[in-house]
């Protein structure tokens, strides 16, 4: 059973994660400002994830990150109702492992909970499971021996255009390709104007291996120019 | 270097200027006499040169063809007198003097050569001639004899036969032969002469003498000393007047009252010190040299003085630019301007221009007159000097109307520099920077009072997520729960939709008010439209299929490309998509066209609404504005308000027109030449 510790100044919020993660069989820590959630971490070697609030009493939660980093490589999921970009870059520059803005969907969070949950302790040394034909950017696996595509270590279902697709922008990822480019070299053929359907493919598998298909973790859309898998082994 | 160091150098260097000159004159003069007078280098003494011997002879023959010219003749009566054919001067006539053993008469006379002393016999007529003093022990011709021998230096004539002390000036003598012959063919004369030892008196002899022995010591120093004195003066010359017109500590040139007063009036003073000095110079004609000396120097000293106040005050006004101002002619115009310009100031401006024009008619006139060519040469000076006025004036004019129309149209950053113009323009050039001031405030105002308003809508969103997210958490644990009967669900159904609403719109709220006060940075990138259409078309296939649109796309062959941030650029086509996929009849076509030309990209949308549009193009724009008025539907109603102001800010334009049911969403964006 993993430890979670759940910080947050508003006590309704922490209660409905606690009830939401308990059913996923998660064991809950709970804090309501920044120096008790210290406390639970100092006298509780064994948390394996911490989700905490931004704006609280005492000590502020890009303050309780940093203290955490100093000596702890726990996963932390940064929980907010500032929702613009300096907010989540200085989060995630301060040790957060992941931002999620208020109101959260329930759903979004168990799966990013869930994820982070597996990467902490299971998949600590991916990096030398990789072998031959084996494209990975994180979390996102694709064996190319056994056509299978896993995200942190969940396995994901694609059709084998999509599955095509996705192996083509892996293995080249952190580069920017057109729905043309791409057309032209998962298909080696000249695109006609049928390659609208690509934008449709890249959709769906979107909505299979992200979390929140609407801000992408690891396919990214850059409007305009074109798809790119963001390359996160840097 | 301190002030009182620099005037100390100053002082000095008015000391040894003078010094330097009067040893450059010196030197000068002594090299000049060393190089006519070769045997200053080799002779001992003056005597010894043929400069000394030349003069002897010169005088001998002088005052032997003066004073030879003597007859002795008698009148009818018997009564004697002199038949002069020279100009000495008579003096004292002693008779009955026995010379030659009978009897005779001693002229005594005076001449120039007072060191040279003679005495001339005529043995014929018992006559003698001397310049020797007529005293008790010279009364007769021994004693004028006994004189002329106490001197050492002496040429006498006896008998045909030359006796001298002056070795040139014996008889063998080719080049001194005449004297000799010139005495012996006169007659029976009988001639001593001789030279005062240590030359008394100030003549020839004295001041050649003196110059000889001076430049016999000074003819090497000068050699030296000439370059010297040379280089000193220049140096000194240009330092002293380097330290005239001292500054102060605030760079100002430190001027006394005589630098003050009007350059006539000083120079009145400085003339009348001058002709004092030289009254010293010419009153002081004296026998006594130090008496002559001590006036000569005195009435210099004056003169020098004068001359140092007046090029001193002359440099310090021009180094301090009051040179003209101190002038009496300045004074007196300045004067008169000030009482036009009294008499104008409070006239009209009709008036003020009628007095200059009077003015410069009356110069033209008085200019016209003069026939001369004078007057015509400052007639023309008088035109080019009032067309640079006028010119400056128009210039000036010019540059206060260009703010101006830089402030009409919208820069409120223009400031004019007042210290360029003078009387009226200035209070207009003051005026106009107060309004580009003010207006410059007010829209900094303006901007502040959006970006707080901004700020407050985006710390109220802030505060409302929080309560919003137990309430959505809420809602949904209860969907879980199992509820008592179908009206319950019911309820909760609805409270889940409008939890869902407040949160969408809380999120646009901000993202409107943002995208309105353009409180956002954007990053300018180069975007293929056909790209983006064909990404956010593939975006939304499910959502248009899930309401049977059929979405008709046309898109040139090549790519097109625009300049825009490619984030907010897909917020803008979302937003109408989004719509689209809301408002849109079942069943119908969508077209979407992009429409390059040569310098425009136009992206146009068109569809059928499915509720009767009964609203202007104008309200529906607005924020919290929607096609439908019961407003049921999902959405803000702010997606129009916020696709217009990031198209804006983007710099494109957004506009809406609609046809009935027809709803037309033009786009259009500069076209980025490949």
């Amino acid at each position: 059973m993993y430890n979670i510790l759940v910080c947050d100044d508003d006590k309704e919020i922490v209660e409905a994660i606690e009830i939401y993660l308990k059913r996923e069989g998660y064991n809950i820590f709970k804090a309501y400002n920044g120096k008790e959630a210290l406390k639970i971490i100092k006298e509780n070697e064994d948390i394996h994830l911490v989700i905490l609030d931004i704006m609280m009493p005492e000590l502020d939660g890009i303050s309780v990150a940093s203290l955490i980093r100093k000596d702890k490589s726990v996963p932390i999921i940064m929980l907010s109702a500032k929702s613009e970009d300096y907010d989540k870059i200085s989060g995630l520059n301060n040790g957060a492992d992941d931002y999620i803005t208020k109101p959260f969907n329930p759903l979004e969070l168990i799966a990013r909970v869930n994820s982070q949950i597996r990467r902490y302790t299971t998949l600590g040394s991916i990096a030398e499971k990789t072998s031959e034909n084996t494209y990975k950017s994180g979390d996102l696996i694709i064996d190319d021996n056994t056509k299978q595509v896993t995200v942190a270590g969940k396995d994901v279902k694609l059709t084998p255009t999509e599955y095509n697709i996705l192996k083509f922008l892996t293995q080249n990822k952190g580069k920017v390709y057109s729905i043309e480019q791409i057309y032209e070299n998962v298909w080696e053929d000249e695109a006609y104007g049928a390659e609208n359907i690509i934008a449709v493919h890249i959709r769906h598998i979107r909505e299979k291996i992200e979390i929140n298909p609407r801000e992408p973790r690891y396919l990214k859309v850059i409007w305009g120019i074109g798809y790119k898998i963001e390359n996160l082994d840097m | 270097m301190g002030n009182s160091t620099k005037r100390l150098i100053k002082i000095t260097g008015y000391v040894l200027i003078p010094i330097f000159i009067i040893i450059l004159i010196f030197s000068a003069l002594s090299l000049y006499y060393g190089n006519e007078n070769k045997q200053i280098q080799e002779a001992n003494d003056f005597f010894s040169t043929d400069d000394f011997k030349d003069m002897y002879a010169t005088s001998i023959v002088n005052n032997f063809s003066i004073n030879a010219n003597y007859r002795r003749a008698e009148t009818e009566e018997g009564e004697e007198y002199y038949i002069s054919g020279g100009a000495g001067v008579y003096y004292d006539t002693q008779t009955n003097v026995n010379i030659n053993d009978a009897d005779g008469i001693i002229n005594y006379l005076s001449g120039d050569d007072k060191n040279f002393k003679y005495l001339i016999i005529n043995n014929e007529e018992n006559m003698a001639f001397t310049n020797v003093e007529h005293t008790m022990m010279t009364d007769n011709i021994e004693g004028i004899k006994n004189r002329l021998s106490q001197n050492t230096t002496y040429w006498n004539y006896e008998n045909g036969e030359i006796t001298t002390s002056i070795d040139k000036l014996k008889k063998e003598e080719v080049r001194y032969q005449t004297v000799y012959e010139y005495i012996y063919n006169e007659g029976n004369y009988t001639v001593y002469t001789s030279l005062e030892n240590n030359l008394p008196y100030y003549d020839q002899y004295k001041t050649t003498n003196i110059i000889f022995d001076i430049a016999k010591v000074t003819y090497k120093p000068a050699l030296i000393l000439l370059p010297i004195s040379i280089i000193a003066i220049i140096v000194m010359t240009i330092t002293t007047f380097c330290f005239i017109g001292l500054k102060n500590e605030k760079g100002e040139v430190i001027l006394n009252s005589f630098d003050r007063i009007p350059l006539l009036v000083a120079f009145i003073l400085t003339g009348t010190l001058m002709l004092i000095g030289a009254g010293f110079v010419a009153a002081v004609y004296s026998d006594n040299l130090i008496v002559m000396c001590t006036g000569i120097i005195t009435g210099t000293v004056i003169m020098y003085m004068a001359g140092v106040f007046t090029l001193e005050t002359l440099i310090k006004r021009i180094k301090s630019k009051t040179l003209i101002k101190s002038t009496l002619t300045y004074r007196v115009l300045r004067r008169i301007k000030n009482i036009i310009l009294i008499m104008t100031k409070n006239a009209n401006i009709t008036l003020k221009l009628l007095w200059i024009f009077i003015v410069f008619v009356l110069i033209n006139v008085i200019c016209i007159s003069l026939i001369d060519g004078i007057g015509i040469i400052f007639l023309i000076a008088l035109w080019i000097y009032s067309f640079y006025e006028i010119n400056k004036l128009c210039i000036k004019l010019y540059e206060i109307k260009d703010a101006i129309k830089q402030i009409y149209s919208g820069n409120t950053k223009v400031h004019l520099d007042v210290t360029r113009y003078k009387g009226d323009l200035y209070d207009v050039a003051v005026q106009v920077n107060d309004i580009a001031g003010g207006l410059s405030n007010a829209i900094d105002e303006k901007l502040k009072s959006e970006r707080l308003k901004t700020e407050l809508i985006t710390n109220v969103s802030h505060d409302i997520k929080t309560p919003l997210t137990s309430i959505i958490n809420y809602v949904d644990l209860l969907k879980k729960e199992e509820l008592p009967n179908e009206q319950a669900r019911e309820y909760l159904t609805i409270l889940d939709n409008k939890s869902q609403r407040l949160k969408r719109l809380t999120e646009d709220l901000v993202e409107a008010s943002k995208a309105s006060s353009g409180n956002i940075k954007l990053n300018m990138e180069r975007l293929n439209v056909n790209e983006l259409l064909k990404q956010i078309s593939g975006e939304f296939e499910d959502k248009f299929k899930a309401r049977k649109l059929d979405e008709v796309m046309s898109l040139p062959e090549k790519p097109v490309y625009i300049k825009a941030d490619s984030r907010y650029m897909y917020r803008v086509l979302e937003n109408m998509y989004s719509n689209i996929s809301k408002y849109a009849m079942e069943n119908t076509r969508v077209y979407i066209d992009v429409l390059p030309n040569n310098n425009k990209v136009t992206i146009q949308m068109k569809n059928i609404s499915k509720e009767k549009l009964n609203i202007s193009t104008d309200e529906l724009m607005q924020r919290f504005v929607r096609g439908d008025s019961s407003r049921n539907t999902e959405g803000s109603g702010l997606g129009l308000s916020i696709a217009t102001s990031l198209t804006t800010l983007q710099g494109g334009t957004f506009n809406i027109y609609l046809d009935g049911d027809l709803f037309k969403v033009i786009i259009e964006f500069n076209r980025e030449i490949n």
